[in-house]
C-alpha cells in the first residue's frame, strides 16, 4: 500500500481571540511556526500579524509555498492579499468541506493549480485545522481538476 | 452561467460556491474580464468591497448587477454580519423582493426574532433592514435544515431572492436547477 502524505501549510493573519486559540492548540499539537525557516514540514504554520503584513505579501514567501500540496488561508483580509499578491484569477471551487470552509484550484500567478482551503476568520472551534488536515486525501491534491 | 452571487470578501465568495462544488467559480471583481463566466453554473464574485467606504460599496454593488440581469443573482451576506450589508439590501431590494435569515445548523448558528443566535452571542440583523428599501425585505426565523427548505420554497414560489451566509443560497440555486 502506498501512503500518500500530504505537505499542508497554514498562513494565519488575524490576531481574533478565536484564532489565537486555535493558534494554541495548533502548538501544543507540535506544529511549527516557520516563518523563519526554510525546513519543509508535512504541516507548517506561517503567522503574520497585522504589523507584518509585508512578509506575507514578500515574493521570496509566496515562492517558499510552491512547496506544499495545500494552502489553507485563514480570514479574509490574509487570503485577499496573499492570493493577489501571487497574481491569482480565480478559484475554481470544489465541494467544502463543512459550511464557509472552502476547497478550490487556484488559476493564475505563481501558486497556479495549487489546492487551497479558506476559512474565515470567525469559523471553527480550537481543533478546526487538524479537523481540515484529516479530511484531505491523495485524492484533494491528484485530481485538482475534476 | 446561470447565477451570481455577490459578496464582500473572498473568504465569503469562495465560502458560498464551494458549497455548490464542482461547476462553480470564485473571482474577484477586477478579473472578471479575465475569463469566461459562461463556462460555469454558479459565479461567486468577490466585489472587494469589505473595508470599503459606505457609498462607494453600493455604487459598485448596483454597476455589477447590471452586467448581470440577464441571470438570476443575489448578494451573500458576512455570517458575523460585517461589512456595509444595509447599503447592499438597499440596492438589491430596488431589484427582488428579499427574504434574510442567518443560519448555519452544523454551528449551532440559528435566526430567531430578528437576531443571529451564537453562543454567546447574538446579533441584530433587524438593525440592517434599511428603512426606505424599494421592495419587501423580510427576516425569516430557522433553526435546521427543514426550516431552509421551507424558506427556500417560500422563495421559489412567491418570487422572493434569498440573502444568507450561503446555505439558504446553495439550496436555492438546486431548486432553481432541478426545476428549470
Amino acid at each position: 500500500m502506498v501512503i500518500y502524505i500530504i505537505k499542508c501549510g497554514i498562513i494565519i493573519g488575524t490576531r481574533r481571540k478565536e484564532t489565537l486559540q486555535q493558534i494554541k492548540f495548533l502548538l501544543l499539537n507540535n506544529i511549527k511556526i516557520k516563518n523563519r525557516s526554510d525546513e519543509i514540514g508535512n504541516i507548517d504554520l506561517f503567522y503574520f500579524p497585522e504589523n507584518s503584513r509585508k512578509s506575507l505579501i514578500s515574493p521570496e514567501f509566496i515562492d517558499k509555498l510552491k512547496k506544499y500540496d495545500v494552502l489553507i488561508l485563514s480570514g479574509g483580509y490574509t487570503a485577499y492579499f496573499f492570493l493577489n499578491s501571487s497574481g491569482f484569477i480565480s478559484i475554481e471551487n470544489k465541494e467544502s468541506i463543512m459550511p464557509l470552509v472552502s476547497i478550490g484550484v487556484i488559476h493564475g500567478g505563481i501558486l497556479n493549480n495549487k489546492i487551497v482551503i479558506l476559512k474565515g476568520g470567525s469559523i471553527g472551534n480550537n481543533d478546526i485545522y487538524l479537523k481540515i488536515i484529516k479530511t484531505l486525501d491523495a485524492d484533494t491534491v491528484n485530481s485538482p481538476h475534476e | 452561467m446561470r447565477f451570481v452571487v455577490f459578496s464582500d470578501d473572498l473568504t465569503g465568495a469562495s465560502g458560498v460556491a464551494s458549497l455548490i462544488g464542482k461547476g462553480s467559480v470564485t473571482i474577484p471583481f477586477h478579473n472578471i474580464n479575465k475569463i469566461n463566466l459562461k463556462d460555469y453554473g454558479f459565479v461567486s464574485i468577490d466585489m472587494e468591497t469589505r473595508v470599503s467606504e459606505p457609498g462607494y460599496s453600493g455604487k459598485l454593488f448596483d454597476k455589477l448587477i447590471k452586467m448581470f440581469t440577464d441571470v438570476t443573482f443575489t448578494f451573500r451576506m458576512d455570517s458575523t454580519l460585517k461589512g456595509n450589508i444595509k447599503e447592499y439590501l438597499t440596492i438589491l431590494s430596488k431589484y427582488k423582493k428579499i427574504i434574510i435569515t442567518d443560519t448555519i445548523p452544523e454551528y449551532n448558528r440559528f435566526t430567531k426574532d430578528g437576531f443571529t443566535i451564537m453562543e454567546n452571542n447574538k446579533l441584530n440583523i433587524k438593525k440592517l433592514i434599511p428603512e426606505n428599501s424599494v421592495n419587501e425585505i423580510k427576516i425569516m426565523d430557522s433553526r435546521n435544515y427543514n426550516d431552509l427548505k421551507k424558506i427556500t420554497l417560500k422563495c421559489i414560489s412567491e418570487n422572493y431572492i434569498p440573502v444568507d451566509s450561503g446555505i439558504l443560497i446553495k439550496l436555492y440555486f438546486e431548486d432553481l436547477k432541478f426545476n428549470k
